[in-house]
């Protein structure tokens, strides 16, 4: 224990090198014999949250034993595993081999269906069996999810964005990266995802099975997943995207590659003004902007358009004959070939590889349709072109606002008489990415759009200091705004929930994340709580019959299940929810506002913690190249005129390192 | 002298109906907002406005004109010899004298009539009107024949013809019947645009035009009171017939559905749904709706159906073709933009990316989305002067959104090496510069419009400069047309009007580079907008081109799509209007096309498949100063 500290280097990319201390294991580590390694039962235990990837160990999962095992070590106690198997699979790696001392499994009975609520339960309950002092989750759209529903459940102020981890304390940054805050531990921690090297265990330990019990059944119930096309998953959404270019002609093995990739179909503007694809698959300045793990263009040049549609892909693989094409020069796998020529080829040695869309053996099992694009639509009947004749029918049903200019559309009833909308949107102020401006937080205006679509009226609620940029979410639709004028630093979550217990609202709609301040996005999650309102997250779609809501949640790589959720209920809108609407200045300036006073303050939960502002920090590759691979200087790699199967291999590794596909059936083949 | 014979009294009748006709048109008007018009300069100016204004655009189709001319001139001529016949009863060797008069002018009507039938015989032109339209030669024919009988008639009687006569009693009867349908139809039907078309020369929104200038600005909305919050704020922009002031309404009726504007409208042509007529007619009915108590509603809303679908609004250009092809003078694009900002700023409710533009816009003052800081990013080598170090400059250059755009920074940078090199004292703002608000407006948005007007003036209040020299046409007519409005009042010139003088002047020389021949398309904001059309092809010839002119060119250019953030909308046509006007710029087989804007340089390159070089005046005067010998060396040294 008294050796010096090791020096480990995380990241090559990452300047923020972290200094640990040795490992407890360390003597172990440096035997060669495989003793296991065994941790008393009264010791400290990092409990981790897997995610599993049809049993496997994910890159993120990997990343966060790593992280849990180091603060295990820290804390001198072990490491608790926790996995759900909803699908009946297997575990399909050995647990004491990864650093588990303790292993909690969920699998086939324990599963009423797969929400979250139930993984919730499970996980509190495997904490509490093993005694776990932290929970450690990682940085995904589930892992997220469990980690703000556990915190929310124990009252804690979960940690996210963690960025520095040991027995002392850690660093995590909050406001969207700007501020970097030293804490003490608590105990739901959520780590920056690849902020922390995976383990590189070499020692075997004991992972020991903990049985469990679990609570009562969930309030929000699965009702399926939708029909999934992979071929058309709205861009915006998608992973794995692949695009043609007007250097494409052979459709068919286009939308072969789609289907056996599982990947999403897109264009160019002029494969999309030619009708070869649907205007809604367009991607461009003019079209839609993508953010894609990983998108595949073939035979597209690169206009700057074009590009800047595709500005925030992670990684990109072109397939061009053009060598100086701006698209070959942006990808990080550049195929110099003819797209005709690589595409069978890609299908073909996809399928010999038996290579399938990952992740969810409810997609690959469902048969996809055939054809994964509908005809092009029709040319539109242009029956104003007709001629212009004298009598025209005069449209019907006149808003009585404006047959009567002496009606009074604006006025409202004073607010103490006025019943509050069955439906209420949480809003909070944005920060413009550029220009640092408060606007419209872009996941509330979303949040706000899709409370619209119920039809009723919806009151937008937000706690914080008096701004006239909240009206922007009165000029976007919302009936009326109600602000509750809490100080500038003040905990908005008493003031919200004070007020959510007296109106009673039905349903509560809130962004995922707000864009300034904590960011953690645990206020829905502790609202729904400590109102004991059901909750989902990442609503599309809902519909309200009787005392339950009907919702769609979206699910990662675009796919959609039904929901059935008893009322009250909140729920939250994420990147997958409806486009805002423009905000109409007179509509925000009429609208009315109520400035209300805040309950009395309570003691700030962060009055201890330290915060400096954050270093920027460059993100680690998801995925390094591996070693024996021919790259350019900036770690590009180009090929030229390859043989079209070895070209085919090639962006299929890409993809299969990037966790974008995984072998459909059998475990083994994977290289 | 005798008192009026049964013609006369025919005539007395028509007379009386026009008046009556009027008063209801004045009615019909009246669901119109408040204007104050000023009727004696008006009526002082119409003969003018008529003969100068009206017939510079109906002359443009020499036949119509002639058609025009003829019919109309005969008609009204042959009417008023026959009051004075008829019902002042003038007889003996002066009525035969004014008889032959009345003769040779029906003559000349019939003539006229006969150009309008002969002009509607089938397969009628897609541009005309059918409906009543059809009848009018019958009906005109009718009233012809009525006044060339009964003027026989005095000079074959000598004196009043007997009133029962039957052949008196018979063209009295079609008299009453053709000049009865004309005097109807001046209020419902084909004549409309003779009444509501005098109204509409003297109420007349941009008097201006009238003085032989264009007047292209768009009308400030006032927003003085409609900022500070609170439940009782007016609705802006135009949701029924009533948000216009009255002649505006009178101008919407004054169409004479004669569908020039329709032949000139880039958007009709690409198969958008968009036909100015019809917007035009489109609007007339809904003021026949309001009147009946229907909805008056414009465009739909909240389920309630309206007059025009959403997309024709936002498939406008802004080009002002139609503007510029109508004889009776009426402002479409003003109608649009009023109707766009009721959308915008009551509903929020315009297309997607259009939403996104101006959300941006708003957020950032630019639309590109892009930091103020990083407007010079491309020009840190040119080391450009900045006006808050220099405080004065003889020129201003003011470098607009193509500052944020790869290609277009190509025309900045040989602009300011044309600059440079012509030892032109010139500054740039750097990060004070905010997007001028062109597209904010076009958008309907007029607050943001007016919020960065008013910040752009404050800054370059603080400056002294001589010029302010632009690239950008849309920056150039918004800076030099509609910033005086809010009190910004600057001497502003499109560079090509810059580098033509520069030429001229002999501070820049052109080489003997290759005679290429080029087509030169005409930015709307600079040639319609702004008339200038001479120092740019004047340009071309001193840099040693030839220009080959495209079907559509000069003032009656063809838009290249990109205006009026129609690009952004996006509507979905048949055709794309780049595409048609590259294909006209094939057509010409000239190996350029050279344009002078930043939007139409990238709507232009953005047209697949072969088509001619893309290059600003600013590339090819670069090219050819740089072929004098040694220039290419002093411009790399500068």
């Amino acid at each position: 224990m008294s050796q010096p500290p090791l020096r480990i280097r995380r990241d090559p990319r990452d300047p923020a090198t972290l200094r640990v201390r040795a490992p407890v294991a360390v003597s172990a580590a440096e035997e060669p014999t495989q003793a296991t390694v065994r941790v008393d039962d009264a010791a400290p235990f990092v409990l981790a949250v897997l995610n599993l990837d049809a049993g496997r160990l994910s890159r993120d999962d990997r990343d966060l034993l790593g992280a849990a095992r180091r603060l295990a070590d820290d804390l001198g106690g072990g490491v608790v595993l926790a996995a759900c198997l909803p699908d009946g699979a297997d575990l399909r790696f050995k647990p004491e081999q990864e650093g588990a001392d303790r292993v909690v499994l969920l699998a086939g009975a324990g599963f009423v269906n797969d929400s979250a609520e139930s993984r919730v339960s499970f996980i509190l309950a495997a904490a509490e069996t093993s005694g776990a002092r932290h929970l450690l989750f990682s940085d995904t759209n589930v892992g997220g999810e469990l980690a703000r529903r556990v915190a929310a459940r124990l009252g804690d102020r979960a940690a996210f964005e963690v960025r520095r981890l040991d027995a002392q304390g850690l660093a995590a940054d909050t406001d969207a990266g700007r501020i970097e805050v030293r804490r003490p531990l608590p105990r739901v921690i959520v780590p920056a995802r690849a902020s922390f090297a995976p383990l590189n265990e070499t020692v075997l330990r004991e992972a020991r099975t903990v049985p469990v019990s679990l609570g009562p059944p969930p309030r929000v119930r699965d009702r399926g997943l939708l029909p999934f096309d992979p071929g058309n998953v709205p861009l915006a959404e998608a992973d794995l995207i692949i695009a043609a270019g007007s250097g494409l002609t052979d459709w068919p093995s286009f939308h072969a590659a789609a289907r056996a990739l599982g990947a999403a179909e897109a264009g160019s503007r002029v494969v999309c003004d030619a009708g070869l694809l649907p205007r809604n698959r367009q991607v461009g300045a003019s079209g839609a902007l993508v953010e894609p793990r990983c998108y595949l263009a073939f035979g597209i040049a690169g206009a700057s358009q074009h590009l800047q549609g595709i500005a925030a892909a992670e990684r990109v693989i072109a397939v061009n004959v053009d060598l100086r094409a701006e698209m070959v020069k942006r990808a990080d796998l550049a195929i110099v070939a003819d797209a005709q020529a690589v595409l069978p080829a890609l299908v073909r040695r996809a399928a010999e590889r038996r290579l399938g869309e990952s992740g969810g053996a409810e997609a690959s099992a469902k048969k996809r349709p055939g054809a994964a694009l509908p005809p092009p639509s029709p040319p539109r009947e242009n029956s104003w072109k007709e001629d212009v004749e004298w009598k025209g029918q005069a449209p019907s049903g006149p808003p009585s606002w404006l047959v009567n200019p002496d009606t009074d559309r604006t006025s409202y009833e004073p607010a103490s008489a006025r019943d509050f909308s069955d439906i209420v949107v949480l809003v909070s102020v944005g920060k413009h990415s550029v220009s640092k401006r408060a606007c419209r937080a872009a996941l509330d205006a979303r949040a706000l759009e899709l409370a619209l679509g119920g039809g009723s009226a919806v009151t937008a609620l937000h706690a914080g200091p008096r701004t006239d940029v909240l009206r922007e979410y009165l000029g976007a639709g919302a009936d009326d705004l109600v602000q509750l004028e809490t100080a500038d630093d003040a905990d908005p979550l008493p003031a919200l929930a004070a007020w959510l217990r007296t109106a009673q609202p039905r349903l509560v709609v809130a962004g995922a994340r707000a864009e300034a301040g904590e960011c953690s996005g645990m206020v829905p999650f502790v609202l729904a709580e400590q109102l004991g309102f059901a909750l989902a997250t990442n609503i599309v779609a809902f519909e309200i019959a009787g005392e339950t809501a009907q919702l769609v949640q979206a699910l990662p790589g675009g796919k959609r299940r039904r929901l059935e959720a008893p009322l009250p209920l909140m729920i939250t809108v994420d990147r997958a929810g409806p486009e805002p609407r423009l905000s109409a200045r007179m509509r925000a300036a009429r609208g009315l506002v109520q400035y209300q006073p805040p309950p009395p303050v309570s003691v700030d939960a962060r009055a201890s913690w330290l915060t400096k502002p954050s270093r920027p920090r460059q993100k680690r590759l998801t995925a390094p190249l591996g070693p024996g691979q021919a790259t350019t200087a900036t770690g590009r790699r180009e090929m030229i005129e390859p043989d079209p199967e070895a070209a085919a291999d090639a962006i299929l590794d890409f993809l299969v390192r990037d966790g974008l596909l995984g072998t459909q059936s059998d475990p083994e083949a994977r290289s | 002298m005798h008192g009026p014979d049964l013609a006369g009294i025919v005539l007395l009748l028509a007379a009386a109906g026009l008046v009556g006709q009027m008063v209801r048109l004045s009615w019909r008007w009246r669901v119109g907002g408040t204007a104050s018009v000023d009727w004696v300069g008006g009526l002082r100016r119409l003969a003018h406005a008529y003969f100068h204004t009206v017939h510079e655009v109906v002359a443009r189709d020499p036949y119509a004109s002639r058609m025009h001319v003829m019919a109309a001139g005969g008609l009204v001529a042959a009417l008023a010899l026959a009051f004075v016949l008829h019902v002042g009863g003038m007889r003996g060797r002066a009525a035969v004298a004014l008889a032959s008069l009345i003769l040779v002018s029906t003559a000349v009507s019939v003539a006229g009539v006969a150009l309008v039938a002969w002009r509607r015989r089938p397969p009628r032109p897609r541009r005309l009107t059918g409906g009543t339209f059809n009848l009018l030669p019958a009906a005109l024919l009718g009233a012809l024949v009525f006044l060339c009988g009964s003027t026989v008639q005095v000079i074959r009687v000598g004196g009043s013809p007997e009133a029962f006569a039957p052949s008196s009693m018979a063209l009295a009867l079609l008299g009453t019947i053709a000049l009865g349908t004309l005097v109807m139809w001046s209020v419902e039907g084909p004549m409309r645009h003779a009444t509501a078309g005098v109204v509409n020369l003297m109420a007349h929104s941009r008097p201006r035009r009238f003085q032989g200038r264009i007047d292209s600005a768009l009308k400030p909305l006032d927003l003085t009171g409609l900022r500070k919050p609170g439940p009782h704020l007016p609705i802006v922009g135009a949701v029924t017939p009533a948000s216009f002031p009255w002649p505006r309404l009178a101008q919407f009726d004054a169409c004479v559905q004669c569908g020039r504007c329709q032949e000139a409208c880039p958007a009709y042509a690409a198969g958008q749904p968009l036909n100015p007529k019809r917007v035009i007619q489109d609007l007339v009915e809904a003021t026949t709706a309001a009147q009946g108590g229907q909805s008056p509603l414009l465009i739909a809303e909240a389920g309630i159906g309206g007059a025009i679908a959403p997309e024709t609004l936002w498939a406008c250009t802004t080009c002002r073709a139609c503007v510029h092809e109508c004889p009776m003078l009426i402002e479409h694009v003003d109608a649009i933009v009023d109707m766009r900002r009721y959308q915008t700023l009551e509903l929020g409710a315009v297309p997607a990316k259009a939403a996104v533009a101006l959300e941006t816009i708003r957020d950032t003052d630019t639309v590109a989305g892009r930091a103020l800081g990083s407007r010079l990013d491309w020009a840190t080598d040119l080391k450009l002067p900045i006006m808050a170090e220099r405080r004065r400059a003889h020129v201003l250059l003011w470098l607009g959104e193509a500052a944020f755009d790869r290609r277009t920074q190509r025309t900045l940078r040989a602009l300011v090496h044309l600059l440079r090199h012509a030892d032109v004292d010139f500054a740039v703002l750097g990060d004070e510069e905010r997007d001028c608000g062109d597209l904010a407006r076009r958008l309907g948005d007029e607050f943001t419009f007016q919020d960065l007007a008013t910040r752009n003036i404050e800054t370059l209040e603080r400056y002294a400069f001589d010029l302010i020299v632009t690239a950008d046409p849309h920056a150039f007519h918004t800076l030099r047309n509609e910033y005086p409005a809010l009190g910004g009042h600057y001497r502003v010139e499109h560079h090509s009007v810059t580098l033509d003088r520069l030429f001229a002047d002999g501070r820049l020389r052109a080489g003997d580079g290759p005679a290429d021949v080029v087509t030169y398309h005409d930015p709307c904001y600079l040639g319609r907008y702004n008339g200038e059309v001479a120092a740019p092809r004047r340009l071309l010839g001193r840099l040693g081109l030839t220009i080959a002119e495209m079907e559509w060119s000069g003032l009656r250019s063809r838009c290249c799509g990109g205006g009026g953030g129609a690009s952004l909308a996006d509507v979905p046509g048949e055709r794309r209007i780049p595409d048609m006007r590259i294909a006209q710029a094939r057509a010409t087989g000239a190996a350029i096309v050279a344009v002078a804007c930043p939007t139409c340089t990238g709507m232009l390159e953005g047209v697949i498949g072969p088509r001619p070089v893309v290059l600003d005046i600013a590339e090819l005067a670069l090219a050819a100063l740089e072929a004098v010998p040694g220039a290419a060396e002093a411009v790399l040294a500068s």
